[in-house]
């Protein structure tokens, strides 16, 4: 048995294909010891057969299988039954690994498999050649002359590596179809099980009094879906005629996004389109509902509110500032639809609910706001002026009530706006306030003693005047010898440059910047500036006349209006706000005041501002209904580029109070380049748009008029104007 | 001798685990079919039982007669103007015999018939390594074929010539000629196809269905959904089933409502495997496959274990029948083949097609118990082949 098993062919040596190659066996030398089995061949007690699945190139590979084919005791051993599947198994992964490593080294000698088991043949015929595939299913180097059916292990393996394969294949395509579906497939299995963002819905902008200023509602759109167009020619046509949409425009918009399954036709659809839409049932046109923030009041304070963009980001006016408060958290929820897209249920767990967005309550007062503009483009109009601005400010807490710009937005168009028309010009935009800046150079000089109030100056009368520093000064009009209170009434340049010479740079500077002026208001909203006020060692020699006139310091409309309160509220320079102050979080309830004068400098001042609307430069703001306190202001307009002023430019102005003995409102109106030959002092163009506004609103909010006096009784009845 | 231990034993193991997860997803797909399901089991099983007792030998003398038997009931339904109380045609197809206790479906049978005949023929033989030998057997196969294509039922048609041409691999015959052959039927795919979108409909070969299948099916692969309307519906709502599985699936009370929301045509019969990916998730899709594999396998061990040549080649003749009609079906709910109507072997409902592979089984469980004969000839070596062949 042993010996048999010596000259066994399975035990031999592996013939090396490649080192056998060019020596091709001689076909008497191999079959030599194997003529020596036959007679074991058909003998029952054979040694258990040794089937090898040793390959050609890959011994390490090898996988010894004991066969039990002519052994029947070993036919209910389990262990062998579990064998030979783990074999086969193993057979299959170690067959294809041989494959790819035998595949370009042995078919180069095909007639060099050797035929070394002819003796096992019945007919005992010559050797056979082996094929072009003989590699593959010949299996010559491990043919045993007792196993009958080596060409069925060849085959097995064949088979079993197609269906290996053949099932991964399958196991494959569901992984496919699981993580890279294809997309119309894709999308239905995204509808199927999908997670749907939910919006949270905008925070509502309100006035002071809860009038809504921004909402969200929910809108509808309208989309195209091109892959279920059934015909193509004919759907621009369709929806043309029936829904009144462009078909250019249908056609433009589908054009080269075929294979999109969204094309937006329109953002913001009426009503009656949604029905006909419905009604018409085309395929390949959808309605979609999502939330859009609308603007009920159309322009209104378009600039100071602002807008959002497509994804509820606010990028302008209060939608910015108050961007974190007004934008809700997107909740979720993920749900089960069926073929038909409706929802079947909503995952356990899968619902987190959206937040909407908490709503602010702006200190604006939209019947104010609306007055403001109402009379600010009139007064634009009628001046043929470039821009304005107004602003309406309650002088004891701070709160805006009104803030208007010229020329105005269209806060639901705002995509066609100009950046320019963007901006809330009363904080984004400085202009030389000019004489409208006398008072604040006047009061803390009356404050720190040095001028009294009836202290006489010499504001010649030629109307000019050459300083020590050598400026030159003029006055509108001569004025001759004026009291300090007289200076400010008449608006006497000389006067207050006297005045401003007397003070010297350092109180002056630190007058100017106790108003608050060359800082921040600290509203908070986008783009505030902060105005020019330029630093003591920047200042020249004729900065200290030049700045008593409003010249050489740039002011926002906001500014001026902030520190004009404090002649209103008794001194205090207040903080301004925008959002109503019991609205505000904690810390903002209140307004920060900083005492700037005296009470009594305030109202003295105040008095005087009262005299220069009755008998000074603010004349047309004399109201018969009201006594109103102000300060005119023209200045010229200067050029950004070259040095100097544009001729013929100015900015007229005018910031007042009324009334005086409790004063509710403050009003700074600033109107840009009005058009000169129809007037361009502040006491003619901003003066009388300034008292309308105030008589307007104190009207609205119910103030009493000022008992009357004599000689205005006539025109006490003349509300028109 | 019968209950022996040997490979055969995994085989019905895996047929009995495949026949379990068929029933629930049956009863996951349609609740009412699970219990007729479920009653064909004992049937299937008594019946796999009375093959196992049938000598083999008497088996192969008697697989001629069989094979003409099917041929004379295939040719029952193709001849036209049989009663419909015999032959109900079902979706426009004439496939089923009434037997009144169950529909009966001769194409079914004759597969067997046919691998047990053709291993019969091919046991002792050696001229299928010539050429000419080796076409004989599948110029035979042409006709039940063609009786089955008539009926029609594509699918079951393709079921013969990968079994016919593994046995035939088995068997011996030469690579050249089986390689050309299978490179004769990549062709006729080819052919066929191209004869789709080229000719006009007068000139096809195939069907007008089976036509809109195939191009349906091309298209969706292309990314064109426009048949998913009508033709490729089916393909379509099993191809989002599969796609939604996950890997856990979603459980029978969730899996039943989404199917049934999804309206899959026959989820419960040739649409089963959808059902299951979607019950079970992509880990029921790797124990099927893999249960598929063990039983393919074990088959083939199987036959690597038998020594009659007949059992060999009938046994490896049964492994690729039962392998491409599971690859075919699994195929086709995937977008990867055209809608033919094969069922999932012993997963999908049907007791025909449960019965007949549960013969399956029972047959090769027999082979598999067979003692192999003391002496026995050495088949398919053939060393003078070259004789032969010259």
């Amino acid at each position: 048995m042993s010996d048999s098993q010596q000259d066994h062919p399975l035990f031999a040596q592996q013939p090396d294909p490649v080192a056998a190659s060019p020596l091709p066996p001689a076909p008497e030398s191999a079959p030599a010891p194997l003529m020596e089995t036959p007679a074991e061949c058909g003998d029952s007690d054979a040694p258990p057969a040794t089937i090898d699945f040793t390959t050609h190139a890959a011994p390490q590979t090898t996988i010894r299988v004991m066969t039990s084919d002519n052994s029947p005791a070993s036919t209910d051993a389990p262990a062998t039954v579990e064998a030979q599947i783990a074999a086969i198994v193993g057979a299959v992964i170690a067959s294809a690994a041989a494959y790819s490593v035998e595949a370009p080294a042995t078919p180069a000698s095909p007639t060099a498999t050797a035929e070394t088991d002819a003796a096992e043949s019945i007919l005992d015929a010559p050797p056979r050649r082996g094929g072009r595939l003989a590699w593959l299913f010949d299996g010559d180097d491990y043919r045993s002359p007792t196993d009958g059916a080596p060409r069925v292990l060849v085959a097995g393996r064949i088979v079993m590596g197609i269906i290996t394969v053949g099932l991964l294949a399958l196991l494959g395509r569901v992984v496919e179809l699981q993580t890279r579906p294809p997309k119309p497939i894709a999308a239905l299995v995204d509808s199927q099980t999908s997670k749907i963002e939910l919006l949270g819905r905008h925070g509502t902008i309100r006035d002071r009094f809860g009038r809504p200023l921004a909402i969200a509602r929910p809108g509808k759109r309208l989309f195209i879906d091109p892959m279920e167009i059934d015909n193509l020619n004919t759907f621009p046509n369709a929806v043309s005629e029936k829904l009144g949409y462009d078909s250019m425009l249908v056609s433009k918009r589908m054009a080269g996004r075929m294979d999109s399954q969204y094309v937006v036709l329109d953002r913001r659809m009426s009503d009656d389109r949604v029905d006909k839409t419905r009604d018409l049932k085309l395929d390949g046109l959808g309605v979609e509902t999502y939330l859009v923030r609308d603007y009920p009041q159309g322009n209104l304070a378009a600039q100071l509110i602002g807008f959002v963009n497509r994804d509820g980001k606010g990028l302008e006016g209060v939608e910015r500032m108050f961007d974190k408060d007004l934008r809700g958290r997107p909740g979720s929820i993920g749900f089960l639809r069926d073929a038909q897209r409706r929802p079947l249920w909503i995952e356990s767990n899968s619902y987190r609910a959206p937040e909407d967005g908490s709503s602010v309550r702006l200190s604006i007062d939209l019947i104010v706001q609306s007055i403001a503009e109402t009379e600010l483009a009139k007064t634009c109009k009628e001046f043929e002026a470039q821009s304005g601005e107004v602003v309406v400010m309650d002088p004891a807490t701070g709160e805006i009530l009104a803030m208007a710009s010229y020329p105005v937005m269209d806060a639901n168009n705002y995509g066609n706006t100009s950046p320019e028309l963007r901006r809330i010009r009363a904080i984004t935009d400085t202009y030389e306030p000019g004489s409208t800046f006398k008072p604040f150079i006047w009061a803390p000089a009356l404050e720190q003693g040095i001028i009294r109030p009836n202290e006489m100056f010499d504001c010649t009368t030629s109307g000019t005047y050459q300083f020590a520093s050598g400026r030159r000064l003029r006055d509108a009009h001569a004025c001759g010898l004026l009291t300090a209170d007289g200076v400010l009434i008449k608006s006497s340049n000389i006067g207050m440059g006297k005045i401003g010479e007397r003070m010297g740079k350092e109180k002056l500077y630190s007058a100017i910047k106790s108003f608050g002026f060359g800082d921040s208001t600290r509203t908070g909203l986008p783009g505030e500036v902060r105005g020019r006020v330029w630093p003591l060692k920047m200042w020249s020699g004729y900065s200290s006349t030049s700045v008593t006139m409003g010249q050489e310091v740039t002011v926002t409309p906001l500014q001026i209006a902030r520190a004009f309160c404090t002649f209103a509220n008794g001194g205090l320079l207040v903080s301004p706000t925008i959002r109503a102050r019991d609205d505000s979080p904690l810390g903002q309830r209140t307004p920060v005041y900083q005492r700037v004068l005296q009470t009594a400098t305030a109202e003295h001042a105040r008095e005087v501002l009262r005299r220069v609307v009755t008998e000074g430069t603010g004349k047309h703001a004399d109201s018969p209904l009201y006594t109103i306190f102000g300060k005119t202001g023209t200045a010229q307009v200067a050029d950004k580029k070259a040095h100097g002023y544009i001729p013929d430019a100015y900015t007229s102005s005018f910031i007042c109070g009324a009334p005086m003995e409790q004063p509710r409102l403050v009003i700074a109106c600033v109107i840009h380049r009005p058009n000169r030959r129809k007037g361009y002092f502040g006491g003619i163009v901003a003066a009388p748009a300034a008292r309308r506004i105030i008589e307007q609103s104190l009207i609205y909010m119910g103030v009493q008029p000022d008992p009357v006096q004599p000689k205005d009784a006539k025109v006490a009845m003349r509300f028109d104007d | 001798m019968i209950f022996s231990l040997h490979p055969g034993w995994f085989a019905l193991a895996a047929a009995l685990v495949l026949t379990v997860i068929g029933i629930m997803a049956i009863g996951t797909a349609s609740a009412e079919y699970a219990e007729v399901q479920l009653r064909w089991v004992p049937v299937s099983l008594i019946v796999m039982f009375m093959v196992m007792l049938v000598p083999v030998k008497q088996i192969g003398r008697s697989s001629s007669i069989l094979l003409g038997l099917c041929l004379v009931l295939l040719l029952i339904l193709v001849i036209p103007g049989m009663p419909t109380w015999l032959v109900p045609p079902r979706n426009g197809a004439r496939c089923w015999i009434n037997l009144h206790v169950m529909n009966f479906q001769p194409s079914e049978l004759t597969k067997i018939a046919f691998v047990l005949a053709i291993a019969w023929y091919l046991r002792y033989r050696d001229n299928y390594r010539t050429l000419l030998g080796m076409l004989l057997p599948f110029i035979f196969m042409l006709l039940p074929v063609a009786m089955i294509l008539k009926q029609p039922d594509l699918g079951m048609s393709l079921l013969f010539a990968p079994a016919l041409f593994a046995m035939l691999v088995a068997a011996g015959a030469r690579m050249s000629h089986l390689s050309a052959l299978a490179g004769l039927a990549v062709m006729a795919v080819v052919l066929n196809i191209a004869i789709i979108y080229t000719l006009p409909n007068s000139m096809q070969v195939l069907k007008p269905h089976q036509i809109n299948r195939i191009k349906s099916m091309i298209s969706q692969a292309q990314g064109d959904n426009r048949y998913i309307k009508d033709i490729g519906y089916q393909q379509d709502k099993a191809m989002t089933l599969i796609g939604a599985g996950r890997l856990e699936g979603y459980g029978t009370g969730q899996s039943r409502t989404i199917i049934a929301f999804n309206r899959l045509p026959e989820s419960h019969n040739d649409m089963i495997f959808p059902v299951i990916i979607n019950r079970w998730g992509f880990i029921g899709g790797v124990a099927v496959i893999g249960i598929y594999l063990v039983f393919a396998l074990s088959f083939l061990a199987v036959a690597l274990r038998s020594k009659d040549p007949f059992s060999k080649l009938a046994t490896v003749g049964f492994a690729a029948l039962m392998f491409t009609q599971a690859v075919i079906n699994i195929g086709m709910t995937m977008g990867l083949l055209p809608i033919t109507g094969l069922t999932l072997p012993f997963v999908s409902y049907g007791g025909s097609s449960l019965l007949t592979s549960y013969v399956v089984v029972g047959l090769v469980m027999n082979f598999a118990s067979q003692r192999p004969a003391i002496v026995a000839r050495p088949a398919f070596e053939f060393d003078n082949a070259d004789a032969i062949f010259q």
